[in-house]
């Protein structure tokens, strides 16, 4: 669901889920969708991309641990990539705020 | 194993293949995707599926390999790319503090006089070891910008640098084993011809094998 929609913010919204803990993929696909309530059901095949993108940017770095026997990649938030959040949350903040009054005003 | 797990492995199986088998950069998806389907398999047996159920939940979840190597694709170039071009690197400045070693260091040691202009050929490979040089830092460069990697625009681009990084295996097959006979030399030793051609070809794989870009780089590979 609004997997359209969200072409654009899934980095930040990437980075958002990852500000609070580090996080292994499938609890970050958990954390977008239970964060969002449910809207925000991705594809998994789509984050782990964005995932290696933001890990190649240095926006967010991953450590290996072994966990029930197999490998399993942890991801976490690095200053750099707390600052691009910040950016993004005064963007979308600025963005929506406009967004919102035009389309929230009634004639 | 049971026929779940095998459709599984199955899925991570022909998604490595796509990817392509060699570099770690596909291991570790492999590893990821791994850990993520078997994670959303305990998910959906918690909520009460049946074992191929839960798999086949998850494996529909994850997407077909297909969509999700081509998704993946341009990372893991980007990463081979990176790694490949760090190898590259490396190799040159083995050959060059070879070659320092032997028309520099030795020579004074031994109190013997080397005259590289002898070397037919040795010119011309010092200039196809420069270009390789630069092609390994052109890559170093470009394995920085995930644009590069993910559009079509800038496949020539990759494609003449990657050209260009072969000559650096030529170079080394021709340099090393000069610099092996110059050193010979120096120690008054004679380093015969089928030593020396043998030296060379090992010299020429052992670049080729250590600097091949992985094949997450090649062009066919990132033109599907």
């Amino acid at each position: 669901m609004w997997a359209e929609q969200l072409k654009g913010h899934l980095d930040a919204l990437l980075l958002a889920v990852l500000e609070r803990d580090s996080l292994h993929g499938y609890a970050i696909i958990e954390a977008l969708r239970d964060g969002s309530g449910g809207a925000f059901d991705l594809p998994s095949g789509t984050v782990y991309p964005a995932l290696h993108r933001l890990e190649q940017s240095g926006l967010v770095e991953s450590d290996w641990s072994i966990v029930a026997g197999r490998r399993r990649r942890t991801y976490r938030l690095t200053r750099r990539g707390r600052r691009a959040l910040d950016q993004e949350r005064s963007t979308w903040q600025t963005f929506s705020g406009a967004v919102g009054a035009l389309l929230g005003a009634a004639p | 194993m049971s026929q779940a797990s095998a459709g599984l492995e199955e899925y991570l199986d022909e998604l490595g293949k796509r990817l392509g088998r060699r570099p770690e950069a596909v291991r570790d998806v492999v590893d990821e995707l791994r850990d993520h389907l078997l994670e959303a398999t305990d998910a959906h047996r918690a909520r009460g599926a049946g074992a191929g159920g839960a798999v086949e939940r998850a494996l529909r979840e994850l997407g077909p390999a297909a969509e999700v190597a081509e998704s993946l694709r341009p990372v893991t170039a980007q990463r081979c790319a990176r790694s490949a071009a760090t190898r590259a690197m490396l190799v040159y400045l083995i050959v060059f503090d070879l070659g320092f070693f032997a028309f520099l260091l030795v020579p004074v040691m031994r109190s013997a006089t080397l005259d590289p202009a002898s070397m037919p050929g040795l010119e011309l490979c010092e200039w196809f070891g420069r270009l390789g040089l630069v092609s390994a830092i052109a890559m170093l460069v470009l394995s920085r910008s995930h644009r590069a990697w993910s559009r079509r625009g800038w496949r020539p681009l990759i494609g003449l640098i990657l050209g260009f990084g072969w000559l650096l295996v030529l170079s080394n097959a021709v340099v090393a084993p000069l610099l092996l006979e110059r050193l010979a030399l120096a120690f008054g030793l004679w380093l015969p011809l089928p030593w020396m051609l043998a030296g060379g070809l090992a010299a020429g794989f052992a670049t080729a094998l250590l600097v091949r870009p992985a094949p997450g780089v090649r062009l066919r590979q990132l033109e599907q």
